[in-house]
């Protein structure tokens, strides 16, 4: 396999607040290939965003973050914010979830895509209209030089998202990190973007962090998939891996907890009880709680994760050569 | 199509247009968001009718028509028979005990200074049909119905977690003993591992008590699990509607195609065999809707007939409705 080009290692992010220290992020451990795309899933609260806001040095003043996140060889976390701004748009480029509030009301289009045009490849005004034109016809904006001229609010939902990828894709960067790209959007528009930026990463090889909790948009767009609760990642592997043999019970869980178009009607298996709650979050495993499979050594002692082989891990006790041997129904995900 | 007989609720031609208005001091009607524009449909006793379709295709207008939350333009609801359309305001207060409502957002729909226990019981107190012990027990028994303890009662809803909440959205709604119920998009704010809970809920609530359901979502994975029958709407019509494994198996209106090939599965296999159906820019306004079909503007099978004439919801066979000149398959 190519070189890594992001490497997380141990990254820890936790937040002061009036009740406490809130532990967003714990020992997250990541890489991405070039031109991957890696996928990571988890519920809302799980930390997901937050290990990429927290590579991206975005999180608010009240954020403690440690670790190391190595990008094409520097960390991250330890460059100035003068050499952070430098990379930030230009060598990675996020996407956020709400093409509503992700853009600036008060400014044209054309303004804000020339911004960062003009800042980081350092073209004229002319130059950057023709490269924010030449980027809309690339996202199937419809008469784009017209649209550079229009406000957020004249734009669709799918067509601000269109605007949102431009963006992203403006420095030809080589990570681009979607958070929940799709969410507010209805399916029909969620297939258009999913296709596009399909079609984007065959094109310009770009690497993707893509940040979903719908498991059907990861198995079309993920090379690989990272799953995430409780602010650790619990099981890692490609998309066929954890489609097909996932093996941490969270994973398990989370396939059966959503039903599929092309099965028959079954029961749905819920998972009992909530989201922890990160101010306290519960002692070993995070998921113990919840976990159907739960021993003794998961409420004491955090699992650490295990090497499946072909790069497949996961971090749960039932790894461990002594436990009990559990396996993921099959016949149950088949329909 | 079941008959008026055997239905629970019938909506016949339903039509709500919002007035766009304009022009100071004296501002006049200049237009009207056809919202919803014509739609039919009937509910039988103990049966969930999946509503789906884009947002912005009036959906959530239909179900808020049907309980009179909005006046509608015109049409006609019937509950049990009973023309509900022409009843004067002063008597549906007993046909509000039957219909009742869960709302989308948990967060929004409960009032933050209200106990759990008072938000439950100010239906109860509404219908008079209880106070002091009475009062207090019903509510207890319809926590416990939704799986929520006695302890909780005196809570307010920030103490409780976004499932937590819509479970009290439910044990609200299930109050005052109704026969049906209008599910707006009762899960679409909660995590994945909370819907399952929630959507098993109401499941079970159904086989309980013979609950009716007008289920809308824009989810159709979950539309397909719950309904018996599904309705797809677009642009504030009905342009198919079958019996759910009808509905998925053959497909015959185009735009149902493509909203079934839009939706992800969770398989990587399948997805990487699966042909999608893209459909071309966004839906139109429902300010000025297209002339002839509504879908003809982003459909691939759009002929010249589809722009002049405007198809009718006609049965292909065993309850299945399709509104569309060149149906997929016929």
């Amino acid at each position: 396999m190519s070189k890594p080009l992001l490497t997380i290692e141990g990254l820890e992010t936790q937040f002061k607040t009036y009740a406490g220290l809130v532990q967003a992020v714990r020992n997250v451990n990541l890489t991405v290939h070039e031109g991957e795309c890696l996928a990571i899933v988890g519920e809302s609260g799980s930390g997901k965003s937050v290990t990429m806001m927290s590579m991206m040095r975005l999180l608010a003043k009240n954020a403690i973050v440690t670790g190391r996140a190595e990008f094409n060889g520097v960390d991250l976390l330890k460059i100035s914010n003068k050499e952070m701004s430098k990379i930030r748009g230009r060598e990675i480029s996020m996407v956020f979830q709400d093409p509503m509030t992700g853009l600036n009301p008060v400014l044209t289009i054309g303004t804000q895509m020339r911004e960062g045009i003009m800042l980081h490849l350092g073209m004229s005004k002319a130059e950057a209209n023709n490269r924010a034109i030449e980027l809309l016809n690339k996202v199937g904006v419809p008469e784009p030089a017209r649209r550079l001229n229009q406000y957020p609010h004249e734009f669709s939902g799918g067509m601000r998202q269109r605007v949102m990828i431009a963006l992203g894709l403006a420095c030809n960067p080589r990570l681009l990190i979607a958070d929940e790209p799709t969410t507010a959007l209805d399916v029909t528009i969620q297939a258009q973007i999913l296709e596009l930026m399909k079609q984007l990463k065959k094109e310009l090889n770009t690497a993707i962090i893509l940040i979903t909790h719908n498991l059907g948009v990861v198995a079309g767009m993920a090379d690989r998939v990272a799953v995430m609760y409780g602010g650790r990642v619990c099981e890692v592997g490609t998309c066929e891996q954890i489609f097909h043999r996932p093996r941490h019970p969270y994973t398990w869980a989370l396939l059966r907890a959503v039903p599929r178009l092309d099965e028959h009607k079954r029961r749905l298996e819920s998972i009992a009880g909530s989201p922890p709650n990160m101010l306290k979050p519960p002692g070993g495993c995070p998921f113990h709680p919840r976990c159907a499979h739960a021993m003794n050594v998961c409420t004491g002692e955090a699992p650490e994760m295990t090497d499946l082989g072909a790069n497949h891990k996961a971090a749960c006790w039932l790894m461990h050569p002594d436990a009990p041997k559990v396996s993921f129904d099959q016949e149950v995900t088949k329909a | 199509m079941t008959t008026l007989a055997t239905a629970l609720v019938e909506v016949k031609d339903l039509k709500m247009h919002f007035p766009i208005m304009a022009g100071f001091p004296i501002s006049r009607q200049i237009g009207a968001v056809k919202a919803v524009d014509g739609v039919s449909f009937n509910i039988g006793p103990g049966e969930t009718l999946g509503l789906v379709g884009e947002s912005g295709c009036g959906k959530t207008t239909v179900g808020r028509a049907l309980l009179r939350l909005y006046k509608p333009t015109a049409g006609k609801v019937y509950y049990d028979g009973k023309d509900l359309s022409t009843l004067p305001d002063s008597d549906f207060l007993p046909y509000r005990r039957k219909m009742q409502m869960i709302f989308q957002d948990p967060y929004a729909s409960l009032d933050p200074r209200m106990t759990c226990g008072d938000i439950i019981g100010e239906a109860i107190d509404i219908h008079n049909l209880g106070t002091g012990k009475t009062r207090m027990d019903r509510i207890y028994s319809l926590l416990d119905l939704v799986g929520l303890l006695p302890e909780h009662a005196s809570r307010f809803p920030h103490e409780f977690s976004g499932g937590q909440r819509q479970r009290i959205g439910i044990a609200r709604a299930l109050a005052v003993e109704p026969n049906f119920i209008v599910c707006d998009e009762p899960i679409s704010a909660l995590d994945v591992s909370i819907q399952a809970q929630v959507v098993n809920l109401m499941e079970d609530l159904q086989e309980k008590l013979g609950l009716a359901y007008l289920f809308i979502a824009h989810d159709l994975s979950m539309v397909k699990h719950i309904s018996r029958r599904i309705a797809v709407m677009y642009l504030g019509r009905i342009v198919e509607i079958a019996d759910a494994a009808t509905l998925y198996n053959k497909p015959m209106h185009p735009y149902t195609l493509a909203l079934l090939s839009a939706v992800p599965i969770p398989d990587p296999v399948i997805e990487l065999q699966r042909q999608r159906i893209i459909l071309e820019g966004d839906p139109p306004s429902p300010v000025n809707p297209p002339s002839g079909c509504r879908f003809r503007t982003r459909c691939p099978y759009a002929k010249e007939k589809c722009k002049e004439e405007d198809p009718k919801l006609t049965e292909m066979g065993s309850g299945h409705g399709v509104a569309c000149h060149f149906p997929v398959g016929a």
